[in-house]
């Protein structure tokens, strides 16, 4: 099944004007007066943003998927723009389908259709739930709503760790077990299982495809009326490699025979093995008080994406409409990135090995972000948000983009502006 | 019945409070025939917001909403929850967009959310006292907070 494909008519309509009709439906509040036969439910979600920030050297990419990036030099209204639309059918009280699509910019001019999930799910009793078909990759506690701005404080979640995690979405099969433990307490167990694929922008033109043949994990979720805490666990096997990788490996691989450290170089490069991410947080919100903080530990079985730790924190308090929030996040490694010497002093083996050393370089993940927010719900289904961010990175390598050939030193501080109106209907 | 609105505006202008500032509680109310007969106030929250309880383990609940943007509705969520109506609406949004839950289904007021409950014995609505007929059953009393 394709994942994404291209509605030229709809690139000629144009997000605003979608956009534009999208929020129109929002302020009439007309969803209740849909004409839609009962077992059907019309609904959405919006983001217009608007993001720059005081850099052309690297531009920051909202997550691995975005194709923009902030800067002073791109575009300030497509890392954060997107349009979502959700049918669901009740087709009896046990079970329902649905299907949402987002549109968002394509590195290609035009707009692009991602059908974001599209499942089957059977509720046989309340304290039980089996999904079968795309559904949103549940890794983190906002992993399968990252594009809904509306439910969260920042114009965006924390790049430092939603930037790093790019499946939105898998194919397969969900099981979800719940249970009152008392009064209060209610337990959440989740188990799923299937594939995914996801299109990696490291270029900022054309995407490589990178596949997870097996994409399995689970997650447990306690909460009362104020409190959630969660833990979970995911293993993804990377079935393939991106071109730019495959063509080095099959260099080294031809030398090998010849020289063998090349041998070493091409398994330190190695793309195909076992990623796991596991996480720990909590969220906290009594209406007035509001707190969310995350903490994951992505491993690999692989030299070329080093094992690295993410976290954030963020503290916001509801003042009526308003809500002021102050977020740290951070990602960083432990280990640190192994190199290789060219064995011989012909220039194309050094050549090689300089590439080798850069492919392994260019997972280096070292940077912290405090940024200070304000959201603003001007109505019940709209909010209108304002966000600065002061980013210390350590190492551009990873999550940045270079904007030019020579883009300068490896460290440095940006600062970044963010804004966003956000709706739901 | 017509009429009762309108005086409770007009009441509500005079004493600048809610357009059912007479009411001190909210009636929640099921089907006559439905097994539900009671239910605590913690289990019309659990209801309202998705949680699962063993009070409807053998007999599935549906409920059914106020219009968005309704007084009714922001008093009653704000007395089970302590949430104001963006902050339920955005409770609702993570469980809608991420595929795990839909939120109660609107009507479009209390006469139409007592028919559906009188008609159908899994429907679970909230009316004002006033609203209440002979055709459904009270099942919980919601203290108004402000």
């Amino acid at each position: 099944m394709a994942y994404r494909f291209t509605f030229a008519g709809l690139a000629r309509l144009g997000f605003p004007v979608l956009f534009g009709v999208a929020l129109a439906v929002s302020a009439s509040r007309a969803d209740e007066s849909f004409d839609l036969p009962s077992y059907l439910r019309f609904s959405g979600y919006g983001t217009l943003g608007l993001a720059t920030s005081d850099t052309n050297r690297y531009a920051l990419p909202r997550d691995q998927e975005d194709a923009t990036g902030i800067s002073s030099a791109t575009s300030p209204l497509w890392s954060d723009s997107r349009l979502g639309l959700q049918m669901d059918a009740e087709i009896t009280p046990e079970l329902s389908a649905t299907i949402q699509g987002v549109f968002e910019k394509s590195p290609s001019i035009s707009f692009t259709n991602t059908v974001q999930w599209a499942f089957l799910k059977y509720e046989p009793a309340s304290w039980l739930q089996i999904r079968v078909g795309r559904m949103g990759a549940d890794s983190f506690m906002l992993s399968d709503m990252r594009n809904v701005g509306f439910v969260y404080p920042w114009v965006r979640p924390p790049v430092e760790f939603y930037g790093l995690f790019p499946i939105y979405s898998y194919d397969g099969a969900d099981a979800t077990y719940r249970a009152r433990l008392t009064e209060d307490w209610s337990l959440e167990l989740e188990g799923f299982y299937g594939l995914s694929r996801l299109a990696l922008y490291n270029d900022g033109t054309q995407p490589s495809d990178l596949k997870f043949p097996v994409f399995r994990g689970g997650n447990a979720i306690l909460r009362d009326a104020n409190w959630t805490f969660r833990l979970s666990g995911v293993d993804g096997r990377i079935g393939n490699t991106i071109p730019a990788i495959g063509e080095l490996t099959s260099a080294l691989n031809g030398l090998a025979p010849l020289i063998p450290q090349t041998g070493a170089a091409a398994a330190a490069i190695n793309l195909k093995a076992e990623v796991h991410f596991y996480s720990a947080g909590f969220g906290y919100d009594d209406g007035v008080w509001t707190s969310q903080s995350e903490y994951g530990l992505t491993e690999c079985d692989c030299q070329i994406l080093r094992s690295s730790n993410a976290a954030y924190a963020m503290l916001g308090r509801h003042f009526g409409d308003w809500m002021p929030f102050l977020s740290f996040s951070k990602v960083w490694q432990s280990h640190q990135q192994i190199s290789f010497s060219a064995p011989l002093p012909a220039p194309q083996i050094q050549q090689l090995f300089a590439a080798v050393n850069e492919s392994l370089q260019s997972g280096g993940l070292d940077q912290d972000d405090l940024s200070v927010g304000l959201r603003w719900n001007f109505t019940d289904k709209a909010d209108v948000k304002i966000q600065y961010d002061n980013e210390h990175v350590h190492n551009f390598s990873r999550i940045w983009r270079p904007l030019t050939d020579t883009p300068g030193p490896n460290r440095g501080i940006v600062n970044v502006f963010s804004a966003s109106l956000d709706f739901i209907f | 019945m017509r009429r009762r609105p309108f005086i409770a505006a007009l009441l509500a202008i005079l004493l600048g409070s809610p357009a059912f500032a007479d009411e001190t509680s909210i009636a929640v109310i099921a089907n006559p025939a439905s097994p539900i007969k009671t239910l605590s106030p913690s289990q019309i929250m659990s209801l309202y917001t998705g949680r699962q309880d063993s009070a409807f383990d053998s007999f599935s609940a549906v409920p059914l909403d106020q219009p968005n943007g309704s007084e009714l509705r922001r008093a009653f969520y704000f007395s089970i929850t302590g949430q104001n109506e963006a902050q339920i609406n955005a409770f609702w949004a993570r469980l809608a967009f991420s595929g795990r839950a839909l939120p109660p289904r609107p009507m479009n007021d209390s006469a139409a959310i007592v028919n559906r409950v009188a008609a159908d014995i899994h429907a679970i609505g909230y009316v004002t006292r006033d609203a209440v007929t002979r055709d459904v059953t009270v099942i919980c009393d919601i203290k108004i907070k402000n």
